[in-house]
């Protein structure tokens, strides 16, 4: 275990050894697999906590419920001022779409309160626990800004694609296990939910873990660092240059339709 | 009686991409029977697991039929519902795609169903297979087309390891544990494994060969969506 930490450390203070022993290990890819599943359950288990302490206090009374309703009214007057470029008559159905919300919420709490065979605790327990335990298979973001199988294994595709492609040498398994290693440093984003820090810890954690991929890619396929670079960052432009092109073709169309509705 | 290569040792080596997994089931008396064998197995035995924690989310959720309700009684909160409600032929359309949504919803979001669990120990066995040999078959036609040198046997029973990831679905004995979409991609990447041992194809013959199944199932698809397209139009304008 302690040699286990040791490659880990290393790997993230980027010594080359740690990437090549790591590398040249029979059982590396369940080695990759091993810190992704690992990472992925100790950056949740705040997350997870907070559920289980909800799992276990009592049933949300009518009075919660009232203080709750108060609270969203409160958020939509507060940004009453910011839709002055609305309509008079849309600003009007604001108060309709208040008395929805609040009807919605009171729903929202009444199945929560709808009993099960099981009793509430074991139940939302049960759910907390299948929750946490499903990050490693369902997290998915960003390419490479969050910890998870998905990100693992679908964007390591495309790398190990691009890096052949560019002379790469490395193996299936010597790739993705060592690949692996860029989860490293997001363990910073168990901090996530401390207010400010969270965000810069978790960014550092990103930027860190991207260094480690490029490295990880570099002495896996014996690569150069530009090939690395190119391998790494290109199918990221792509996915970005993709989504612009999607949001850009998906705007023009709701503003299309508006105006001819408008029109109309 | 031939030689039993399968073992639990050599389904984890080859669900973690060992090469040695694939080229010792290539290298089996009988690779064809050997997948098989592990297909069914895997199969039966994630979907027995995954009926327990079907049934164990269950018990531990409100009934739907009590949901539903509160759902309605919610809608009838709404200040669209008096409209609709008076007029009989929205009203009688609103309540057909209700009971229509309330059939098709709760299973597309993975509600927990224990029929449904338990009808899966018949149905995954049966799809992992006729998915298993479609694809080997597929594969092996492209891999021959790329030069490949390995046999139909070999092709299937080193593909039959792709399947290996299907044990994370065991994993569905905890309740409302979800997999996602990522076994498709291990089993991608194991599948590659697979047809480059058997076929001792280059890195980009065995690509091209792992993927153009897909290409065909894709195409397969869009065919199908235009003669289900072409079949509605038709029906519509008969109609009118």
């Amino acid at each position: 275990m302690k040699a286990w930490f040791g490659i880990l450390w290393n790997a993230s203070l980027l010594r080359s050894e740690a990437f090549t022993g790591f590398r040249d290990r029979r059982d590396v890819f369940f080695q990759g697999f091993l810190i992704i599943v690992v990472v992925a359950l100790l950056v949740g288990m705040p997350a997870f906590l907070g559920n289980v302490v909800k799992a276990v206090q009592p049933r949300m009374s009518e009075a919660q419920l009232e203080e709750a309703t108060t609270q969203i009214e409160k958020g939509l007057k507060q940004i009453e001022p910011l839709l002055g470029f609305m309509p008079t008559e849309t600003r009007q159905q604001l108060t309709d779409v208040t008395r929805v919300i609040k009807v919605w919420v009171a729903a929202g709490v009444e199945i929560s309160n709808l009993s099960a065979v099981l009793p509430r605790p074991l139940g939302a327990l049960l759910q907390a626990f299948g929750g946490w335990l499903s990050l490693p298979f369902v997290e998915s973001g960003f390419p490479l800004s969050v910890v998870s199988l998905v990100t693992w294994l679908g964007y390591g595709l495309w790398v190990m694609l691009l890096a052949k492609l560019l002379g790469g040498r490395g193996t299936l398994a010597g790739f993705f296990g060592t690949s692996a290693l860029y989860a490293v440093p997001h363990v910073l984003s168990f901090f996530a939910w401390v207010p400010c820090l969270g965000s810069v810890l978790g960014l550092i954690g990103f930027v860190w873990g991207l260094v480690i991929y490029v490295k990880a890619t570099l002495v896996s396929h014996e690569l150069s660092v530009g090939r690395a670079l190119v391998a790494v960052f290109v199918p990221m432009l792509a996915i970005v240059l993709l989504v612009l092109v999607g949001a850009a073709l998906v705007g023009a169309l709701v503003s299309g339709m508006i105006s001819s509705a408008t029109q109309s | 009686m031939g030689h039993r290569t399968l073992s639990l040792n050599l389904v984890l080596q080859a669900l973690f991409l060992d090469g040695e997994a694939y080229d010792q089931l290539r290298d089996d008396d009988n690779p064809f029977i050997e997948g098989l064998f592990m297909i069914v197995i895997i199969a039966a035995g994630v979907a027995l697991l995954s009926f327990l924690g079907h049934l164990l989310a269950w018990i531990s959720m409100p009934p739907m039929e009590a949901i539903k309700e509160v759902i309605l009684r919610t809608l009838q909160q709404m200040p669209w519902w008096s409209d609709m409600a008076g007029n009989a032929q929205a009203y009688e359309s609103f309540l057909q795609s209700w009971d229509m949504g309330w059939r098709v919803f709760p299973a597309l979001f993975g509600a927990p169903d224990p029929l449904r669990g338990a009808a899966n120990i018949i149905v995954m066995p049966l799809a992992a297979v006729l998915g298993w040999l479609v694809y080997g078959l597929l594969a092996h036609a492209f891999a021959r087309l790329f030069k490949g040198v390995g046999t139909l046997n070999q092709t299937l029973g080193t593909t039959a390891l792709a399947y290996t990831p299907w044990l994370f679905y065991g994993l569905g004995i905890i309740p409302f544990f979800v997999v996602g979409g990522v076994l498709g991609t291990w089993q991608l990447i194991c599948r590659y494994k697979a047809l480059r041992s058997a076929h001792h194809l280059s890195w980009g013959s065995a690509f091209w060969a792992t993927l153009l199944p897909y290409v065909v199932y894709a195409l397969l698809l869009v065919l199908a969506g235009g003669v289900a397209a072409v079949l509605v139009v038709m029906v519509m304008g008969r109609q009118r």
